[in-house]
């Protein structure tokens, strides 16, 4: 074992000499010289110790300089953390850089409320290095996560800045109830990393397998992502600065209609039908005037709305601040952050202030305390892809291209209604958008402390407590002509939301390790915790505003409207108890043994229910320990890891288990004609109450080796695992005379299987350059075992877009969550499907020919052109041969589920250069493009205009009018007499696609199911360290400056805004609709060390 | 050493003693029912909860009000589906895929379940005895609840026939399937728990929110409402036949007698308690309720208490259409449906002088502009309530539902009728104070009528019934009571059958393809003659014998394809007259409707019909309508236009599609699931016998002698019937 372990060292030294010393090599009694780390900085703060004398030592300075007179030895030893120590002889002149040690085996890794070599892991862990994020400017930590690490699933649910990000650690282990991982900051458990300042963090890891979460019950069911933050070192003041400035801008349009191919379109659809009144061409010429005189749109420009509302360039900044320093007792480091994150949709935006400071005391020798406060400020403003004006982004990409008839001409104010005048150009997106305003603001304030006690050797006792609270503000504005202002007279509506959040986790462990005949290493871990969580909410909304009231007047001068609602709501608070335990054991490093038992209480359930217990066991065996693999000398590592777990899933509303009546103030009775919303009432629980509910209990196995080798230039790890969940909580269907329709259950079983494999190689290594690639990929597919006990189906949709039916997911035994479930796209009806002798001019009415299914109304609702079974109408697939098409015809058409997902990058440096490069990947999987479907339909009332893509132009969609130039009268559609049949026909005669006014209802069906397969080069960075002498000039000890583009390209066939929609989020995953477009940023920054 | 005892004392501290009850957590913003039922206050605010549920749409919000009001002669919507749907209850064509009969279902089984709730919770509730200083107040709150019951229960025996039925709540039985049962034992029991509970309750004088809440007489007319009912016939499936569409039957005799007595005298409790009359005109009890307007001492015995932009969609699905563009109208009511119609000929039953015609029959809409436009189709629309009939105009541009207009429940005309029509059943004779109840409720449609209301006729207890049944129709249009009238009376099938003949004659007589003995059969089975055969003319416009050449119904010269029926129309578009006789609403644009039979210009030959009905005037249309202001048309705002710019709608009764040579499918299909024409050979008529079309075609100029049921009961829903696991079973072939 020692043998290795010293063979290893002196394998790891001469590499290093051969590669990275310097040419001479004196033998002389002082030792001077400088150190640089891999990127050519010089390294402040590096230990320089004789050899075998530690009491001889000093550290590097400012500039990495050193200087040690030896007493006994010739060689130093150069240690820093982070990197790997330098032992050489001692010279004059010596330029030492040491190496980052990244895989370095004896590194400590923070697990489960202990630290441990990660040597001595027996579970899976992901990482990443401070260095790697710091390269690369992202605006938060969970956003450096992406394409990563294996089997961890970075996503965000779209382009907003600020967006939620989701966290997926091998798939989702609950079908129903969240999966969002543990996140542990510095030891701390938080809600979430989305306002760490990326400058700030030191390292993520990412815990994957039972064996390793089980130690934090229920809550690490869905992995655990442990940051830690930059910590104070000890020696001189350390200031450094982080500046960037990003610019940012839409990555892609959709492709609508033009003015005149809108106007066109509008005209066919207004008087292409017999279902349609004469109102409708009446409305039509209206705001667009004869159409016989159209042409004289086709002169004028359009006005793009993704242009005007999705255009804007905004520069963004960060500034980060950080100072730190202090002596061998107190530690201290500082850091203020500022960023400011405007989007590409005006309006829209997040802006953030953080201040983290982290102090370090040793109270006594062996009593150490950590007090850790954050401040964090967060200012959004709009609130997702749906919450852009009135109706969103769609309504945005919907809105007409023109103001018809006005932008010729006045209108005349004696018919025309002064208020419609106003709406018409008031409710277009910009102005929507000006009128009808959201901002939040956040300020959070965490405490957090630990006190740490070593009273006898190897007996570690720690107490650690966080608080939190959060306050925050949200701020609604309806203006007067919103839909909201409508409702109340036409006149501004405000609303104002306080939310105080108030947290707390209090941990008490007792830790002790021992050794005992030099092999057997055991270590104990003991230890108990409780969790609190509750929420104050004030709600005060104020109408009939005077008109010329804006939002910011409203928000300051609530006063000025009329009290309307008003509401407090103090949560039922959410709370766990717990009690856990650990023993490990290894014999020699060699084979490794640890089990976990963990207790968790939750006040969701009821009593006797409420814990859950949650065992764990996983060993490892080090191959490359065994005698045989003592002379395979390029391998460093080969070690064979397995792990059994239980974890727990809580994650469901409170008070689901009891019997609570709620105050309603909408919806009771009018009584005395005096309350407009009627009286307020207490109404019974919207779902039934259950009180069997209890822990949804994952079980995990995982298998994995790990492998290093050529002298750590490559790492391979590849892992499997299958996760079994049962006793899913599920929202289920019960009978209704029961009074209820819902109700919590623990229904079902689903089963996770996985693959996953990360590789790390320095790919090349020289003398001024190295090129490291990375690579990792995971695949994991997700099938349901069992439901309940009546259903073989169950059906979900997706709040965003649904079919009229709602069921557009489907859940069966034997196969795998997240399928679409709907029609086949068959094409259209065409001429020829018809009986042409039948046909019944007035009505209009088309007899189909023997052997073409009928379109029902219960799939495809009539428009104005008449019932769906007609020439140039969708038409989908009869699967079960009825000679209809109706809801029976449905079935699986869409896969939401990616084959293979993960990233790659490359980074290096040469000389004063460094350069990085980030894909992330993800291949076969479908998505439902909702947008489409919209921008492909007309589920708007018959008279109002919306605008369509531009690939339905007349020369490809279905028409009813006849060419331009005849459009000179009221009636020119088909189905009345002033085109004939024949002409109907020859227009039509090539069309391929339907007439976007025939679709009013919603389907899923397999024409809007596209393949999401994409690769996107998430970042671009390159980076240059000044010279030393320059940057000494500037009184500065480092320099970097670097330009970076983020999301420069990506590779897909999707021909939504982005692929990356809900990937694996829930029931209903992959549904593009309403989504905040991505941007594509350019940024140049600067890092300063001084 | 002091560290490591507070390390200890701390962890033992929580492990031991804390843990359980650090679990334990309150639910500081919500109630357990058991604080709730401990307060009087909080009693009546689960009480509003227990409103709140007959408010929904799917209860009385729209469903039992609009969706589930069955086509009759009385209330119709035509329906131009060719084929079978699975949702389409108003022309008795449904599966048990139906989705209004499954949201139907789960919505007054969770209202129901509210009550259970309440009336279990108060019964068992500390403050619910005598001692209690509000014992007077509490019993008023469970009469209400009780009466809140009974309602939703009797609803679902209307139109289930035998359901489950549980009078305890889930949270105590935990039984989420609860067996079914009889529609008799459920009449009777829910009759029993109202019967009980009645004479606690406080009389509408007394209660400040007056006829808004049930009272002691709201309690006592609806005991008599669903005696009268489970006294009467239903449609009862074949024992063991789940195919068969069942036979129509009643309950035993001594049943049936029990019913019928606990109707009558209840009835009579209403009546003699004085606390209610008919001294308003009829279309004044509307008018009220669509200007927000609660009379406690008149006709309604209780309105259901919709709030305005809340709930409820009387007055939009009721009313003339208002059609809207992108979501709002230029004017400040909003948009209105002006779905639930009468059917065409209803009109033409009336007597001549009945101000209840002219009250509900509505001849015009309006596009999202403003402008009125003729009604053509195959109905009228029921103008009983609208929404724009409020003078207040309390709505928004963009509101559409939720008007917040009170719909009668119970009327104490219909308990009158009721009192009638029990004691006729009773006693088989025609006793003097039924007499005078019937005739006071025909006496209040004549109010303010050039005519006097004409006295009751009938000496003989069958053609009293008869006189009863008619008076209710003519009474209650658009409140869903007439295919309940004639479910009661076994007359469903007879009144469906003529009245798809009436659709059907007409189509063929427009279309000149007259079928003279069809017509006969029908002018002697109404007693009306449309057509102007050789029968009794029937005279129904009222004509002024100052104006030559006179137009309307009495006239046989120069008309059209010799029928009586107006197929051309003329009307013009004039400022609105501000009378609430000819519109209700005193703002928009209105009509005046020409008759015209000649084949002269109509500037020569044409007199004016003021909603078709009213006294013409001598004004001619050559000359302004005097006391009218013109109306600038707002595409040339310098031009006086539209005003008695007469407009011309040739095919008035479009019925009959000449290319094709058959009438068109709303004539065909409005009763799908029980008569109908033949979707592959129009020619021919189907009348539905358990399912199959039997081909009447060749008889259908004969009086029919075997008509077979109306499958008028829904079906327990699908996913209700998956639910129960094999508990709920379908009968009546679905």
């Amino acid at each position: 074992m020692k043998d290795a372990m010293k063979l290893l060292c002196k394998l790891c030294l001469l590499a290093a000499f051969f590669v990275l010393a310097p040419p001479e090599v004196l033998a002389q009694t002082t030792a001077k010289g400088q150190v640089f780390d891999s990127t050519g900085e010089p390294v402040i703060g590096a230990t320089v110790v004789e050899k075998g004398n530690a009491k001889n030592a000093t550290v590097t300075d400012f500039d990495g300089n050193f200087t040690l007179k030896l007493q006994k030895a010739k060689s130093v030893v150069i240690s820093y953390v982070g990197m790997k120590p330098y032992e050489g002889t001692a010279s004059q002149s010596m330029k030492i850089t040491l190496e980052d040690d990244n895989a370095a085996l004896e590194e400590v890794v923070v697990v489960g409320y202990t630290s441990k070599a990660r040597k001595d892991l027996t579970g899976s862990v992901g990482s990443i290095q401070g260095k790697k994020l710091e390269a690369v400017p992202v605006s938060s930590a969970a956003e450096a996560l992406q394409g990563k690490i294996a089997g961890v699933q970075v996503t965000t649910v779209d382009g907003q800045p600020g967006a939620d990000i989701n966290i997926r650690v091998r798939g989702a282990t609950s079908v129903t109830q969240s999966n969002e991982p543990l996140y542990i900051v510095d030891g701390f458990q938080v809600p979430n990393i989305n306002d760490i300042p990326p400058s700030d963090i030191a390292s993520i890891d990412v815990l994957k397998d039972a064996s390793l979460t089980a130690i934090y019950g229920a809550k690490g069911g869905n992995g655990v992502i442990i940051v830690t933050t930059k910590s104070a070192k000890e020696g001189k003041v350390q200031v450094s600065f982080n500046g960037r400035l990003t610019a940012a801008h839409i990555s892609k349009k959709l492709d609508l209609m033009d003015i005149y191919q809108f106007v066109e379109y509008s005209w066919d659809r207004a008087a292409g039908g017999v279902k349609a009144s004469e109102s409708s061409p009446r409305y039509y010429r209206y705001n667009f005037g004869n159409p016989a005189e159209m042409s004289r749109y086709s002169k004028l420009a359009s006005i793009d709305w993704q242009d005007e509302v999705m255009n804007e360039t905004p520069i963004n900044y960060s500034a980060n601040l950080s100072i730190g320093g202090g002596n061998e007792s107190t530690k201290f480091n500082l850091s203020l952050t500022q960023t400011e994150d405007k989007g590409i949709i005006m309006g829209s935006g997040v802006r953030r202030t953080n201040i983290n400071l982290k102090l370090n005391t040793n109270i006594t020798k062996n009593l150490k305390f950590t007090y850790n406060p954050t401040i964090t400020y967060r200012r959004d403003e709009g609130a997702g892809g749906d919450a852009v004006g009135t109706g969103g982004i769609i309504d945005v990409l919907k809105y007409m291209p023109t103001s018809g008839y006005r932008q010729f001409a006045s209108w005349n104010k004696n018919w025309e209604d002064e208020d419609i005048s106003n709406a018409f150009a008031l409710t277009n997106p910009a102005k929507d958008i000006s009128t009808n305003v959201q901002k939040r603001h956040s300020y959070n304030l965490n405490n957090r402390f630990s006190l740490v006690w070593n009273p006898i050797d190897h007996l570690t006792l720690r107490t650690e407590g966080n608080y939190s609270i959060t306050f925050r503000d949200t701020q609604r504005y309806y203006g007067p002509l919103t839909d909201t202002g409508k409702k109340y007279n036409s006149q501004p509506v405000a609303s104002i939301t306080n939310r105080t959040t108030q947290s707390y986790t209090w941990t008490n462990t007792a830790s002790y390790d021992m050794t005992i005949q030099d092999d057997h290493n055991l270590s104990f871990l003991l230890g108990q915790e409780i969790y609190n969580n509750q929420y104050k909410e004030y709600l005060q909304t104020n109408r009939y505003f005077d008109r010329t009231v804006d939002a910011t007047t409203a928000f300051n001068n609530m006063q000025l409207g009329t009290p309307y609602i008003s509401n407090t709501v103090l949560s039922t608070a959410d709370r766990t108890a717990s009690f856990f335990g650990q023993v490990s054991y290894n014999f020699d490093h060699k084979y490794l043994l640890s089990a976990t038992f963990r207790a968790d209480g939750s006040s969701k359930f009821s009593k006797g229910n409420k814990w859950g217990y949650f065992p764990s066991i996983s060993g490892a065996w080090d191959i490359k320990r065994e005698k045989f693999m003592k002379d395979v000398k390029w391998v460093d590592q080969l070690k064979l890891r397995a792990a059994f777990g239980l974890a727990g899933n809580n994650n469901i509303n409170s008070d689901l288990w009891r019997y609570l009546y709620d105050v309603q103030v909408e919806g009771g009775p009018g009584f005395g004609e005096t309350t407009q919303y009627g009286e307020m009432y207490y109404s019974k629980p919207s779902t039934y109450p259950n009180t069997e509910i209890k822990w949804e209990t994952t079980i995990t196995r995982n298998f994995a080796l790990d492998m290093q080798f050529f002298g750590g230039r490559l790492t391979v790890t590849p892992e499997l695992y299958f996760n079994t969940t049962r006793d899913l909580l599920y929202q289920s269907t019960i009978a209704t005379t029961s009074g209820y329709s819902k109700q919590m259950q623990n229904v079902g079983k689903v089963q996770n299987n996985g693959f996953e494999l990360t590789i790390n190689g320095d790919i090349l290594r020289g003398k001024d350059y190295v090129l490291s690639g990375n690579l990792t990929l995971g695949h994991n597919k997700m099938k349901v075992k069992e439901l309940n006990a009546t259903d073989s189906q169950l059906f979900n949709y997706s709040t965003r877009f649904a079919s009229s039916g709602k069921d557009d997911y489907v859940l069966e035994v034997g196969k795998e969550v997240g399928l679409l479930y709907g029609y086949i796209y068959d094409g259209l009806y065409s001429f020829d499907d018809f009986d042409p002798a039948a046909y019944n001019k007035s009505t209009p009415e088309w007899k189909l020919n023997d052997g073409v299914p009928e379109m029902t109304t219960d799939v495809l609702a009539a428009s104005t052109s008449g019932d769906p079974s007609m020439p140039g109408k969708m038409k989908f697939k009869d699967l079960d041969g009825d000679g209809k098409i109706t809801t029976n015809d449905r079935t699986v058409i869409g896969n939401t589920n990616p084959t293979l997902q993960g990233g790659f990058g490359l980074s290096g440096t040469w000389k004063d250069f460094d350069f990085t490069a980030n894909f992330t990947y993800m291949l076969n999987f479908d998505i439902y493009n909702g947008t489409a479907y919209a921008l492909s339909s007309s589920s708007a009332n018959s008279q109002s205009y919306t605008n369509v893509l531009s690939k339905f132009n007349r020369n490809s969609r279905w028409v009813y009018t006849v060419n331009e130039g005849s459009h000179d009268s009221y009636h020119d559609g088909i189905m009345n007499t002033y085109m004939t049949m024949d002409a109907y026909k020859t227009a039509n005669a090539n069309t391929t696609l339907w007439n976007p006014a025939d679709v009013v209802s919603n389907t899923i069906n397999s024409n809007f199911v596209e393949d999401g397969s994409f690769l996107r080069c998430s970042d671009v960075t390159i980076g240059y360290t000044l010279p030393k002498e320059l940057s000494k000039k500037l009184y500065m000890s480092k320099v970097r400056l670097y330009a970076s583009a983020t999301n420069l390209f990506i590779i897909t066939g999707y021909s939504g805004y982005d692929p990356e929609v809900d990937i694996q989020s829930g029931l209903t995953p992959s549904m593009d609709y309403n989504r905040y477009p991505r941007n594509r940023a350019f940024s140049f920054g600067v890092n300063v060390t001084f | 050493m002091k560290l490591k005892n507070i390390f200890i004392s701390g962890l033992g501290l929580l492990a031991l003693t804390a843990c359980n009850d650090y679990l334990d957590v309150d639910a500081p913003s919500k109630s357990f029912p058991s604080n709730i039922y401990s307060s009087t206050k909080d009693v009546s605010m689960a009480l509003n909860g227990v409103y709140a549920e007959i408010l929904a749409s799917n209860t009385f919000g729209q469903a039992y009000t609009y969706s589930l009001v069955l086509n009759s002669d009385v209330d119709f919507v035509s329906n131009s589906s060719a084929s079978a749907q699975t949702n389409t209850p108003k022309r008795y064509d449904q599966t048990s895929a139906s989705s209004t009969a499954n949201s139907v279902w789960n919505a007054t089984y969770t209202a129901i379940e509210t009550t259970n709730e309440f009336i279990y919770y108060l019964s068992n509730s500390p403050i619910y005895n005598k001692e209690d200083d509000n014992w007077t107040e509490l019993q008023q709150y469970m009469g209400e609840a009780k009466a809140i019951r009974a309602m939703l229960y009797n609803e679902l025996i209307c139109y289930w026939g035998d359901v489950p039925f549980t009078m305890e709540p889930t949270s105590v039985t935990q039984n989420f399937v609860p067996a079914i049962t009889s529609r008799d034992v459920i009449a009777r029991k829910i009759l029993e728990d109202l019967i009980e509970i009645a004479p606690n309750m406080k009389s509408v004088s007394s209660i400040p929110e007056g006829v808004e809440r049930i009272s002691q007489e709201a309690c006592w007319a609806l005991i008599a409402r669903i005696g009268l009912q489970a006294g009467g016939y239903s449609l009862r499936h074949a024992e063991g036949d789940a195919t068969s569409y069942g036979y129509m039957g009643m309950p035993s005799d001594s049943e049936r007698n029990w019913f019928l007595t606990t109707a009558r005298d209840y009835a009579k409790k209403v009546i003699d308690s004085k606390t209610h009359s008919l001294s308003l005109p009829y279309q004044s009890v509307f008018l009220n309720e669509c200007n927000m307007k609660v009379v406690n001492d008149d006709d309604v015995i209780f309105e259901i208490p919709f709030a305005i932009e809340a709930s409820g969609s009387i007055g939009y699905r009721q009313g003339p259409k208002f059609e809207a563009n992108g979501g709002s109208t230029n004017f400040q009511w909003g948009e209105s449906g002006g779905n639930q119609q009468l059917e065409w000929f209803y009109r033409y039953s009336f007597k001549q002088g009945d101000m209840r015609r002219d009250a509900v029959v509505g001849w015009w809409y309006y596009t999202y502009d403003g402008i009125p436009k003729i009604c053509k189709g195959y109905s009228y629309y029921n103008n009983k309530w609208s929404k724009l009939f409020n003078d207040t105009r309390a709505y928004s541009r963009i509101s559409a539902n939720n008007t917040g207009i009170n719909y009668p429940y119970l009327r104490y005309a219909d308990v009158l009728l009721m009192y009638a029509e029990a004691d006729v059943k009773l006693t088989k004779a025609v006793n003097t104070d039924a007499v005078q109840a019937l005739q006071s409720v025909r006496n209040r449609a004549y109010i303010g009528s050039t005519v006097a209301a004409p006295a009751v006729a009938a000496t003989d207890s069958a053609s009293f019934m008869d006189e009863i049944l008619q008076e209710r129709k003519w009474e209650f249009a658009g409140e869903n009571m007439r295919w309940k009238d004639l479910v009661r009376n076994n007359q469903l099938s007879e009144v469906l059958y003529y009245t798809f003949l009436r659709y059907y004659a007409t189509a063929y007589e427009v279309g000149g393809m007259s079928n003279t003995t069809l017509n006969d059969m029908i002018v002697a089975h109404d007693g009306i003659d449309y057509f102007g055969g050789s029968g009794e003319t029937y005279t129904i416009e009222e004509i002024d014998a100052a104006i030559p050449g006179d137009l309307a119904y009495g006239q046989t010269a120069g008309k059209a394809k010799g029928s009586l029926l107006p197929q051309r129309l003329d009307y013009c578009w004039i400022e609105n007259p501000k009378d609430n006789e000819y519109f209700a609403n005193h703002e928009l644009p209105t009509l005046y409707i020409f008759n015209r039979y000649s084949n002269n210009h109509p500037a020569n030959n044409m007199t004016k019909v003021v909603n078709f009905f009213k006294l013409m005037k001598s004004n001619h249309p050559t000359s302004k309508v005097a006391g009218y202001t013109a109306i600038t048309d707002p595409e040339n705002p310098n031009t006086e236009l539209r005003n008695l710019t007469l407009k011309r709608d040739d095919s008035y009764i479009n019925w009959f599609y000449d290319a094709d040579g058959y009438p068109r499918n709303q004539v065909l299909y409005s009763f799908y699931g029980f008569i109908r024409g033949d979707e592959t050979d129009k020619t021919k008529v189907l009348l539905i016998r358990n399912g199959v079309g039997e081909d009447i075609t060749g008889k259908i100029d004969q009086v029919p002698t075997d008509l077979p049921v109306v499958r008028y009961i829904l079906p327990i829903p699908r996913e209700a019937i998956t639910r129960s696991e094999g508990v709920y079973k379908n009968y009546y072939g679905y």
